[in-house]
């Protein structure tokens, strides 16, 4: 096997950049929690004043989450990430499939091109996400058309799966891989209520992506002290 | 001397000192970075890097910009169309010497045959 290119391993260098706070993932995490939230405590009718009002805060806020995912991840690290460890290029801008992946689509046309083996890292990174892509919306379509308890656990691989075959792209820990399944099985054998396991298949979701993202943040900023402030 | 040789002569002196090359490399790879990135990522100490960044710049292959993002105020550096035309040529002849040539043909320099 040979290493790769210092120009190559630059690149991955900073694409890897935007991951390591583990904001992105604790913003994934926040906004699976929030749906999961909705879904699980939907207000019946006639509905109570306060439920429906914390109901639709939920809502607003999953919507507000997804729609300006970009923009808030960029804010938070404009207060954590930047100061600490300084400012990359965000992949965002580098490779449009990355940001429709994340809703936001940010097309800079006005760029150089990148040199030819970083493109063929994009065009690779590409192939994994669609791969990921391919088979998360394959269990997806499992969970909605098969009516059977054990899909959750099938579902559960399958993501799990996914969220492998992602982990280089998005530096997912192996929590997140690994506690798929477990999801994925302890609906199966645990949830019996009928419209309950997809409101608790995305809580799980959520919150492994807390616990990856959240432990990545404490080691970021274990690692990488605030700067002093020196006053004149 | 041989054309591989002489191409060797002509090496960029501006890039080819080893932090500029490092600081080259990273600009190449992401498009723009700002200081304290590069510091990390080149492992060079604050004045060492802007010494280098100001050859750069006076070379005209590294743009230094003051931005804010959100509110943060940021350093960022980018490498021009020279400078990226420029590292890639720098690349080019690099790679004439440390690939064999595709044509079965070696032009690296061989030993002589004894003839004592």
């Amino acid at each position: 096997m040979t290493s790769p290119s210092p120009v190559l391993e630059a690149e991955q260098r900073a694409w890897r950049y935007w991951f390591t706070d583990g904001l992105t993932n604790l913003m994934v995490g926040v906004s699976t929690l929030l749906m999961a939230l909705c879904l699980l405590y939907t207000p019946r009718w006639p509905p109570a004043p306060v439920s429906m009002a914390l109901w639709l805060t939920a809502l607003v806020l999953y919507v507000v989450m997804g729609a300006r995912h970009r923009e808030i991840v960029q804010w938070l690290k404009t207060k954590i990430t930047y100061p600490r460890a300084g400012y990359v290029q965000s992949p965002y801008s580098e490779d449009p499939i990355c940001s429709a992946n994340l809703v936001t689509v940010s097309l800079t046309g006005a760029r150089a091109a990148p040199p030819e083996e970083v493109q063929r890292a994009h065009s690779s990174r590409r192939t994994r996400m669609f791969l990921m892509l391919g088979l998360v919306m394959l269990a997806s379509l499992g969970m909605l058309t098969i009516h059977e308890r054990w899909v959750w656990a099938a579902a559960g691989i399958m993501i799990g799966a996914a969220m492998w075959l992602a982990r280089n792209n998005y530096r997912l820990s192996w929590i997140v891989p690994v506690g798929f399944p477990f999801v994925g099985l302890y609906i199966t054998i645990f949830v019996a209520s009928p419209g309950a396991p997809p409101a608790y298949f995305l809580a799980g979701w959520g919150v492994l992506f807390l616990l990856d993202g959240g432990m990545k943040l404490i080691r970021f900023i274990l690692q990488n002290p605030a700067p002093k402030v020196t006053t004149a | 001397m041989t054309p591989d040789l002489a191409a060797l002569a002509t090496l960029d002196r501006t890039i080819h000192e080893p932090a500029r090359l490092m600081i080259m490399t990273v600009l190449y790879a992401a498009s723009e970075a700002d200081f304290l990135y590069l510091q990390r990522e080149c492992g060079l100490t604050q004045g060492n890097l802007s010494s280098h960044l100001a050859k750069l710049e006076d070379a005209g292959y590294v743009l230094i910009e003051k931005m804010f993002k959100g509110k943060y105020p940021l350093t960022v550096c980018s490498l021009t169309q020279k400078g990226r035309a420029a590292f890639a040529e720098y690349v080019q002849k690099i790679r004439v010497v440390s690939e064999p040539p595709s044509n079965g043909r070696r032009t690296s320099v061989r030993p002589r045959p004894d003839k004592g």
